[in-house]
């Protein structure tokens, strides 16, 4: 009787050391099987061969000071281009004393990403946010009403980009949402035009719309008006962006249960009384990832604008590639602008996906 | 009661269509008679009369004939021979590397994984006016034509662009073709036929080696029966240049680097999605029944998942035949830089020139997009 009351303690299973997790990681997940292992073998080579070459080059022997060409190190990256015009790349043509206002532009760009992380923000709050941010970045960047006024041509750099892009996104929302709801609409002359437009703009390339916005909207107004061709530009950008957009925002109203309607109608709510305070807003919520993403494309897409001969961050860097003064280091200069766009597009992305899976994680 | 506020509904959701579709009209209207105007203001005339006048400049890489002294309806066709050509062999080339680079990230193999999955957000995160410039910067730093690289005395690659041997008979070459075409298509016809004959349809053998055996061996035939030799043009080097061949221009070859790399980073991630959305309950299934890895990837899990990527694959390519138009930042004679640019400057009939070029693409976009909704009801049909 007596053995039996001796229970041996639960335990827990033995843990095996961190060496030993490891040695089991590397085994599983590097040299599963023989050709897995040469694969992995001759990838560690290659890396081993290029890694510090690459990191010579460009950081350890790379000149990061000086004034002229003549300072650069002939056998490695030399960044004086970039350092030494970073004013021209980040503020363009913009007069000095009034920079603070592009500052005060991108900090207002950026604040906009930040209120959506709050959660718990009043919506009517960010709503306002975004509807006051273009005109407010608008009326800094351009002056007026109490501003010095700065002409277009004084603009280039980054300021265009984060320009073109944070206005355009935010006008191209409210059309693509009417894009939308037309395209859904019961009424078959309103579907019909807005299928029209958004396949007609979907189907062309965006550089064939910014010729359309340099060379032949001047056509179309009356004779003695002219828009500048920042204006321009930014509206065509627009217009394409809203027919994108377009299509996202009806993903996300087809992924709507219908009983959303029908509720909405047995309560005896009108069109847009259901669409504004039943549908878009839990649309809207759940496509913030996707816009976002859009977003992304939108910003990769304003470096187009060179063509029409608008000086954005790709106008600066490949007219400073050019420029006599800094011949031969078109590498750098190329390489700084590709890690500038994949820096603020891979967090941009990455906090797409930081939403959404919060937004899967609440609906569960 | 019911009926008079139906009716009532009705009359009203009619009301607001004309309205809708007068001011739309009226907008065209107000817009066509300012472009009147301005168009009388400026001495342009309209119509598409001009694409018979002779257009006066010259185009670095065609593929037909062309001579300055030749129509702008050529120009037109030389252009869009060109976009087809770059976004074709940049589909080509973006297939294989986004297929390449979407099966290393789901590759058992750690680093393959990370390496594949960092290749890939690089090349997706900068814009592909980056890559151009970048490609092209780097095709102009090649050795001169001296110091061309060669492959075989065959090949040459230099910064003038890469010497490639041509064959001599343009025209026999595309018979050629045609005749692949045909062979190719008669054998699966012939299949579709046994098909139908044949009551039960089990385990067929591989068909794919038929067709193509079919599609070489016809042309082949028929250059023997009727003696045409294919003389191929072979570039040798000459004083400054080369004599024979064909060049495929840098701004080319930078364009189609640059597609294909920008494109191949989407095709990976859809492969990827695709792959990994696969239900796991089937990875099991090929598990449990002592699958290896390599033959279930490739026996169950591909033909399942390649269903679920062809919607995104046909936007891919589509966006390829669209972002071919940016050949204008480097000076490639495309579309959009023949017709759009340099023909639009010189007549100056803005209106005309564009919708003609958006015309096409529009055109080009709905046959890829029909041609891929025939390939997706094809596969859906196949059942799983």
């Amino acid at each position: 009787m007596n053995e039996l009351t001796h229970i041996a303690p639960a335990r827990l299973p033995p843990q095996a050391t961190f060496a030993v997790r490891t040695s089991r990681w590397v085994r599983q997940s590097m040299f599963p099987s023989v050709g897995h292992s040469l694969l992995t073998l001759v990838v560690l080579a290659l890396l081993a061969w290029c890694i510090p070459k690459a990191l010579n080059w460009l950081v350890l022997d790379a000149t990061f000071v000086g004034s002229t060409r003549d300072a650069c190190n002939p056998h490695a990256a030399c960044w004086l281009p970039v350092i030494e015009r970073w004013n021209l790349f980040v503020y363009g043509f913009y007069p000095e004393a009034q920079r603070w206002r592009v500052n005060l532009a991108f900090l207002l760009a950026v604040g906009a990403f930040v209120l959506l992380f709050f959660k718990r923000l009043d919506r009517r709050a960010l709503l306002a946010y975004l509807v006051m941010l273009p005109l407010l970045m608008w009326w800094l960047l351009k002056g007026g009403a109490g501003l010095p006024g700065v002409s277009s041509t004084q603009f280039a750099g980054m300021t265009v980009t984060v320009m073109l892009g944070t206005i355009g996104m935010i006008f191209a929302l409210p059309l693509g949402i009417l894009l939308a709801l037309g395209r859904r609409s019961k009424k078959p002359v309103i579907r019909l035009l807005c299928v029209l437009y958004i396949e007609l703009v979907r189907s062309v390339p965006v550089i064939s719309l910014l010729f359309m916005a340099s060379l032949m909207i001047q056509l179309f107004l009356p004779p003695g008006v002219a828009f500048d061709i920042l204006l321009r530009v930014q509206v065509v950008l627009i217009l394409f962006t809203a027919a994108y957009m377009a299509e996202t925002v009806r993903g996300g109203l087809q992924s709507l249960p219908k009983g959303q309607y029908e509720a909405a109608q047995a309560l005896g709510f009108g069109y847009w009384k259901t669409m504004g305070h039943i549908i878009l807003p839990q649309v809207l919520r759940q496509t913030i990832p996707p816009l976002l993403t859009q977003f992304i494309g939108l910003f990769k897409e304003t470096t187009l604008v060179m063509v029409v001969g608008v000086l954005d961050i790709v106008g600066i860097a490949s007219s400073t590639a050019a420029s006599a003064e800094w011949a031969g280091h078109d590498h750098e200069i190329y390489i700084f602008l590709a890690l500038y766009f994949f820096i603020i597009c891979f967090a941009l992305s990455r906090y797409a996906r930081h939403l959404e899976n919060h937004l899967e994680h609440d609906r569960s | 009661m019911w009926t008079q506020r139906f009716n009532r509904a009705r009359l009203l959701g009619a009301l607001q269509q004309g309205l809708v579709l007068l001011l739309v009209v009226l907008v065209f209207y107000g817009l066509a008679h300012n472009a009147s105007l301005n168009l009388k203001a400026l001495n342009i005339a309209s119509g598409f009369g001009f694409l018979t006048d002779r257009a006066g400049y010259d185009i670095s890489f065609q593929l037909i004939d062309y001579a300055p002294s030749d129509s702008y309806g050529r120009a037109y066709l030389v252009g869009l021979l060109n976009t087809l050509l770059v976004s074709v062999i940049s589909i080509v080339l973006a297939t294989l590397i986004g297929v390449l680079l979407g099966v290393g990230r789901v590759s058992e193999n750690w680093l393959v994984n990370r390496l594949c999955g960092m290749s890939i957000e690089f090349l997706r995160n900068v814009p592909l006016v980056v890559h151009l410039i970048w490609w092209y910067g780097l095709m102009l730093a090649l050795p001169s034509v001296r110091q061309a690289f060669s492959l075989a005395d065959v090949f040459f690659l230099s910064n003038a662009g890469l010497q490639v041997p041509w064959p001599q008979q343009g025209a026999a070459v595309g018979w050629g073709l045609v005749l692949m075409g045909v062979g190719a298509l008669s054998a699966i016809v012939a299949f579709k036929c046994r098909d139908a004959r044949a009551r039960w349809r089990g385990f067929t053998p591989r068909r794919w080696p038929w067709v193509l055996a079919c599609a070489l061996l016809l042309p082949m035939l028929v250059y023997a029966v009727s003696g045409t030799a294919l003389h191929w043009d072979v570039p040798t080097r000459q004083g400054f240049g080369f004599h024979g061949g064909a060049t495929l221009v840098p701004e080319l070859l930078a364009l189609w680097l640059a597609l294909s790399f920008y494109s191949a980073s989407y095709i990976a991630e859809t492969v990827r999605a695709a792959t990994q959305a696969v239900h796991r309950g089937q990875y099991e299934a090929a598990k449990a029944l002592g699958f290896v890895r390599g033959i279930a990837m490739r026996q169950l899990i591909a033909p399942q998942a390649l269903y679920a990527m062809v919607p995104q694959i046909t936007n891919t390519y589509m966006n390829i035949v669209k972002n071919s138009s940016l050949g204008v930042v480097v000076g490639f004679m495309e579309l959009v830089s023949s017709t759009g640019g340099t023909t639009l400057n010189q007549t100056g009939q803005a209106i005309e020139c564009i919708v003609l070029v958006m015309a096409t693409y529009c055109v080009i976009c709905l046959v890829i997009s029909l041609t891929m909704n025939v390939y997706n009801y094809r596969i859906s049909k196949r059942g799983h």
